[in-house]
C-alpha cells in the first residue's frame, strides 16, 4: 500500500456502460471515423518552451494526444573542463553542479536518462502512480530511438535527463511516436549538439480477416493506418512505430508488434518515413519559432 | 455554567497537561507532553552528525520524524513534520551549530482526537529542546480549541467528543518572546459568521493563550 | 557587465539581493509587493478525463484529471483518511453506508522542477495533498450522501490527480484551483467514451454541477445507462486559496519559487463564495512579522484575490475551449 500518497479504496473499477458508444462497422469500413485518408496522419501542434525551470522543453499535441517533455541536463564544469576544454562553456540554459542521488561510475559519454510517464487520468483506464512495466519499456524504448542523434560524446559525466508525462492518451502507440517527437525537440532546446532531429510515427495494421471474418480470401487486403486513435487501435493486428532521422536519413528505432505479413510490414515502415519527413518540417517550425521569441528569463 | 464531557466548568478551561523531562538515556534529551488521554513523547539528537545530502554550510539542519500510535506513518505525519520542521527551523539558534544536523523524533503514546496530538508535539518538543540543552531564541506553547456547532462557543483544548460538533476547529502555537503567533492552522467549519469575525474570534483565543503561556 | 554582476549577486546573496527589491516594494520579476502574477484556466481539455482543468499562475502550470470509479463503502478504519474522524464519530453508520470518497493527490514529479526527483512523492507533494484532502473534507465541499449509488453497497469515488508541470511556486493555490474548477468542469462523468463529442449541453452557468452517469445497482454490478440524463452533484463551497510570504518583513502575494525558498514564514488563506474563512495555514515563524495586523491584511488580500478568481473561472466555463495550449493567446486570462 502506498503511504505517500492519499490513500483510496483498496478496490474500485469504472462503471460498465450497457452501449458501446461507437459502431465496431464505422471503424471497420473503407474511410476513417475522423474522415483521414489512411496514410494520413492527425494534426500536430507543438511548441517549445513552456516549462520554464528546464533546460529545454517540448508539448506536442497529435490530435487528442497530448504530451509534455522537460529536458534537464547537469554538467560538472571544473571537473571536465581541464580534460575537455571544449566544455568550459556549456551550451546555453544548462545547469551547474553535481548530479545527487545516482551513483554510477564514471563515463566517457554523457548519460540518456529517459522516463516515460502516463498521467493517471491520461487513459480511458486510470492507472496507477508507480510506474509499471510498460512505462519502464518505453522509457527504454525512448532513450534507444534518442541516443543515436544526440552528440553524447560531447558531454562526458553528464546526465541528460528527459521526462515526459503523458496527458491524453488517445492511440498509446502515437504516445510513444509523440514522446519520441518531443523529447528530440526538448533537447534541441535545450541547447544540446545534435546530429539531427528525430520524428517518429506510429501505424496500425490491421488484417481484413479479423474485421470481416466473413469475407472471402480474394477480398482481403491487409491495411496500415497511420497515427491510429485508441478507437481505432482495438482492432488492431500489429503495431508498428518507427523513428527516423530524415536529413541523416537513417531510422533510428523500429517496433514492431502483433501479427502482420512481411511485406506489409516493409510498406508500413516505408509509409512512416515519409510521414516522418512531414513531421521534421513542423518540428522545424517550432525550433525557429522558439529561437525567434528569443532567449527566455532563466531562474 | 456548562459542565464539558470530561467534568470541566468552563469553555477555557484545559484538560489537565503534564510535562515530564529525561525519559530517554539514548538520546540527548528527551520530554514527554501530556493533555490528559494526549500523549506524545519526543526525543532530540543533536547537534550530530550530518548527512552529506542534507548539509547547510551556515545552520544546522532540522530533522523531524513523527510516528502515529499504530501502524506506518502516512501523509498525515508528514504534514506534522513539516509543520514542526517549521515552526522551529527559526526558534532553535540553528546558526550556532553550522554542518550538523538536530534530530527530532516524536513518538504518539497515546490518541484522544488527532487535533491535540500537534499541539502536544510542539509542547514536548520545546520541553525536550530544554532538556538536551539546545540554545532557543524563544519557548513555543501550543494549543487547539474548537468553535461548537450549535452556539459558537470557543472551547478550549477540546476532546474527540467534542470535536464531533465543531464547527472550525484551530491549532495555535505562540512563542514567549514576541508573543505573535508561529503557527497556525485553522479548519473553518460551514456556519461561520463572517470571515472578519473568525478571525477576531481567532484573536480572543490568542490573548487567552498568551495568558495560558505565561502560566505555563 | 552589469547584468552578470547583477545574476551574481542574485546567486551569492539571493536574502540581500531580494531585500534591495523589496526595499523599493517591487519584485525582482517586476510586479508590486501586493500583484499576483497573470493567472489562467483551461477546464475541460482532457476527454479521458472525467473532468479537468489546467491552471497557471506565471510559471507554474498544473493539471487536475479526475476519475471516477466504483468502489464498496468499506471504511472500517476511519483514521485513515477518506472521511474526518469528526463526521464518522457523528454519523458513523450513516456514512459508512452512503459516502462519497474522494481521493486528492498532488504529483510534483522530476518534469516540473529539478528540485524534485523521481520516485515516491517527496514531503512538499504529500504536504499539498494533505491541504487539498483537508479542505474537500473537513470544510464539506462536497456532500456526502450525494455521490451513493447503492446505500452500504457501491458508491462514487473521484480520483483527482494533480499533476505539476511547471513549478514556480505557490503549487497550493494552483492545485486547489485546479481541483475546483476539475470538479466544476460540467463535462464530468458526462463523457463514457473518449471518442464521444464533447457536448456539456447540461449545465453550463456557474455555479455549474458535477455530473455523474445515471447508475443503476443490480446484483452486484454497477451499470452506466448512456442515453440517461446525469445524476448531479452540488459543490457546497468554492474554495479558494491565496497564497502570502513574508520576506524581509513584508507582505508579498503570490510567491514564486524563489522567493518561497527565502520566505520565513508562509500564509494560506481559504475563503469560499459568501467569503467566509475555510481553512488559515500559517508555517515558520521567529521573524516578529506575523502580528494580528499582518494577518489581517492577509485575509483581506484573500478576498480581493477571490473576487478576481471568481470572474476568470466564470468567463473560462462560459468560453469553454477544449484546445489546450493551442490558444495561448485567447484563453481566458486575468491580470491583476
Amino acid at each position: 500500500m502506498d503511504r505517500k500518497r492519499i490513500a483510496g479504496p483498496e478496490l474500485s473499477v469504472p462503471p460498465l456502460f450497457d452501449k458501446p458508444q461507437i459502431v465496431p462497422q464505422e471503424l471497420a469500413g473503407e474511410g476513417r471515423p475522423d474522415g483521414r485518408s489512411p496514410e494520413d496522419v492527425r494534426p500536430i501542434f507543438l511548441k517549445t518552451g513552456l516549462i520554464n525551470q528546464a533546460n529545454g522543453s517540448a508539448y506536442i499535441e497529435l490530435g487528442n494526444t497530448k504530451l509534455a517533455c522537460a529536458v534537464y541536463v547537469l554538467f560538472f564544469p571544473t571537473h571536465c573542463s581541464s580534460a575537455f576544454p571544449r566544455l568550459i562553456t556549456p551550451p546555453p540554459r544548462c545547469s551547474y553542479g553535481p548530479r545527487q542521488n545516482k551513483k554510477q561510475t564514471f563515463s566517457n559519454m554523457g548519460l540518456l536518462n529517459c522516463e516515460f510517464k502516463f498521467a493517471s487520468f491520461s487513459c480511458s483506464k486510470r492507472r496507477g502512480n508507480q510506474r509499471d512495466s510498460q512505462e519502464k519499456e518505453y522509457s527504454q524504448i525512448l532513450s534507444e530511438a534518442l541516443a543515436p542523434a544526440v552528440r553524447l560524446e560531447l558531454f562526458p559525466k553528464a546526465m541528460i535527463d528527459v521526462f515526459v508525462t503523458v496527458l491524453e492518451n488517445d492511440g498509446t502507440a502515437s504516445c510513444l511516436a509523440g514522446a519520441i517527437t518531443a523529447a528530440s525537440v526538448a533537447i534541441a532546446d535545450a541547447g544540446l549538439e545534435m546530429i539531427d532531429q528525430v520524428a517518429a510515427v506510429s501505424a496500425v495494421e490491421r488484417s481484413h480477416h479479423l474485421v470481416f471474418p466473413q469475407r472471402t480470401q480474394s477480398f482481403a487486403k491487409d491495411q496500415i493506418l497511420m497515427d491510429a486513435t485508441s478507437a481505432e487501435e482495438k482492432l488492431e493486428t500489429g503495431t508498428l512505430v518507427v523513428s527516423y532521422m530524415p536529413s541523416a536519413n537513417e531510422v533510428t528505432h523500429v517496433l514492431q508488434t502483433g501479427e502482420t505479413e512481411g511485406p506489409v510490414t516493409v510498406q508500413a515502415i516505408e509509409q512512416c518515413i515519409d510521414a516522418c519527413s512531414k513531421i521534421y518540417t513542423v518540428m522545424s517550425a517550432a525550433l525557429v519559432e522558439s529561437l525567434k521569441e528569443g532567449e527566455r528569463p532563466r531562474v | 455554567m456548562t459542565i464539558r464531557p470530561d467534568r470541566r466548568t468552563e469553555p477555557t478551561q484545559l484538560r489537565p497537561f503534564s510535562s515530564s523531562q529525561n525519559l530517554l538515556n539514548r538520546c540527548d534529551g528527551s520530554a514527554q507532553f501530556q493533555f490528559d488521554k494526549t500523549a506524545v513523547l519526543v526525543s532530540i539528537t543533536g547537534p550530530t552528525e550530518v548527512k552529506f545530502r542534507d548539509e547547510k554550510l551556515d545552520r544546522a539542519s532540522l530533522e523531524v520524524i513523527v510516528r502515529p500510535l499504530t501502524g506506518l506513518s502516512s501523509t498525515k505525519e508528514r504534514v506534522l513534520e513539516n509543520v514542526m520542521r517549521s515552526t522551529f527551523a527559526n526558534v532553535i539558534l540553528t546558526g550556532l551549530h553550522p554542518r550538523t544536523s538536530i534530530q527530532i523524533v516524536a513518538q504518539v503514546m497515546k490518541d484522544d482526537g488527532c487535533v491535540s496530538v500537534g499541539s502536544a508535539a510542539i509542547n514536548a518538543t520545546t520541553m525536550a529542546l530544554l532538556d538536551a540543552g539546545i540554545p532557543m531564541n524563544a519557548l513555543v506553547g501550543s494549543v487547539t480549541c474548537m468553535v461548537g456547532k450549535e452556539d459558537g462557543e470557543i472551547l478550549m483544548d477540546p476532546t474527540m467528543e467534542e470535536l464531533s460538533r465543531a464547527r472550525s476547529i484551530h491549532t495555535f502555537a505562540f512563542d514567549s518572546a514576541s508573543r505573535t503567533s508561529v503557527m497556525m492552522d485553522e479548519n473553518g467549519g460551514k456556519g461561520t459568521s463572517g470571515g472578519v469575525v473568525l478571525y477576531s474570534e481567532s484573536t480572543g483565543d490568542f490573548t487567552e493563550d498568551e495568558w495560558w503561556l505565561y502560566k505555563a | 557587465m552589469a547584468t552578470d554582476n547583477a545574476d551574481v549577486f542574485r546567486r551569492i546573496q539571493p536574502h540581500e539581493y531580494f531585500r534591495r527589491f523589496i526595499e523599493q516594494n517591487v519584485r525582482p520579476d517586476g510586479r508590486q509587493l501586493h500583484k499576483f502574477r497573470k493567472t489562467t484556466l483551461n477546464v475541460g481539455a482532457i476527454s479521458t478525463a472525467n473532468g479537468s482543468a489546467m491552471v497557471r499562475i506565471g510559471g507554474t502550470t498544473v493539471i487536475c484529471g479526475i476519475k471516477a470509479e466504483v468502489a464498496e463503502p468499506k471504511i472500517s478504519t476511519p483514521d485513515e483518511g477518506f472521511l474526518d474522524p469528526a463526521h464518522v464519530q457523528a454519523h458513523s453508520s450513516y456514512a459508512t453506508q452512503h459516502a462519497y470518497i474522494s481521493v486528492p493527490n498532488v504529483e510534483l514529479s522530476p518534469i516540473c522542477s529539478p528540485k524534485f526527483r523521481s520516485g515516491p512523492p517527496s514531503e512538499q507533494a504529500q504536504v499539498a495533498s494533505e491541504f487539498l484532502n483537508k479542505i474537500i473534507k473537513i470544510s464539506k465541499v462536497l456532500s456526502l450522501t450525494d455521490l451513493c449509488i447503492e446505500p452500504s453497497k457501491a458508491v462514487w469515488v473521484l480520483y483527482a490527480d494533480v499533476l505539476c508541470l511547471s513549478y514556480d511556486g505557490n503549487v497550493l493555490d494552483a492545485s486547489l484551483l485546479a481541483l475546483v474548477s476539475a470538479l466544476l468542469d460540467p463535462g464530468i462523468m458526462s463523457l463514457p467514451y473518449p471518442m464521444a463529442n464533447r457536448a456539456p449541453s447540461v449545465s453550463n452557468s456557474f455555479p455549474p454541477l458535477v455530473q455523474l452517469p445515471k447508475v443503476t445497482y443490480s446484483e452486484g454490478i454497477v451499470r452506466a445507462l448512456a442515453d440517461e440524463p446525469v445524476t448531479r452533484l452540488t459543490l457546497y463551497r468554492i474554495p479558494v486559496s491565496t497564497t502570502l510570504s513574508l520576506l524581509a518583513k513584508r507582505l508579498l502575494s503570490d510567491p514564486s519559487d524563489a522567493e518561497e525558498s527565502l520566505a520565513d514564514e508562509q500564509v494560506t488563506v481559504t475563503i469560499d463564495e459568501r467569503g467566509r474563512l475555510c481553512h488559515i495555514w500559517k508555517v515558520g515563524g521567529g521573524s516578529n512579522t506575523a502580528t494580528p495586523d499582518v494577518l489581517k491584511e492577509c485575509i483581506q488580500r484573500a478576498r480581493a484575490r477571490y473576487g478576481d478568481v471568481k470572474g476568470m473561472v466564470e468567463r473560462a466555463f462560459k468560453e469553454r475551449r477544449v484546445v489546450f495550449v493551442a490558444s495561448v493567446g485567447d484563453e481566458t486570462e486575468m491580470d491583476t
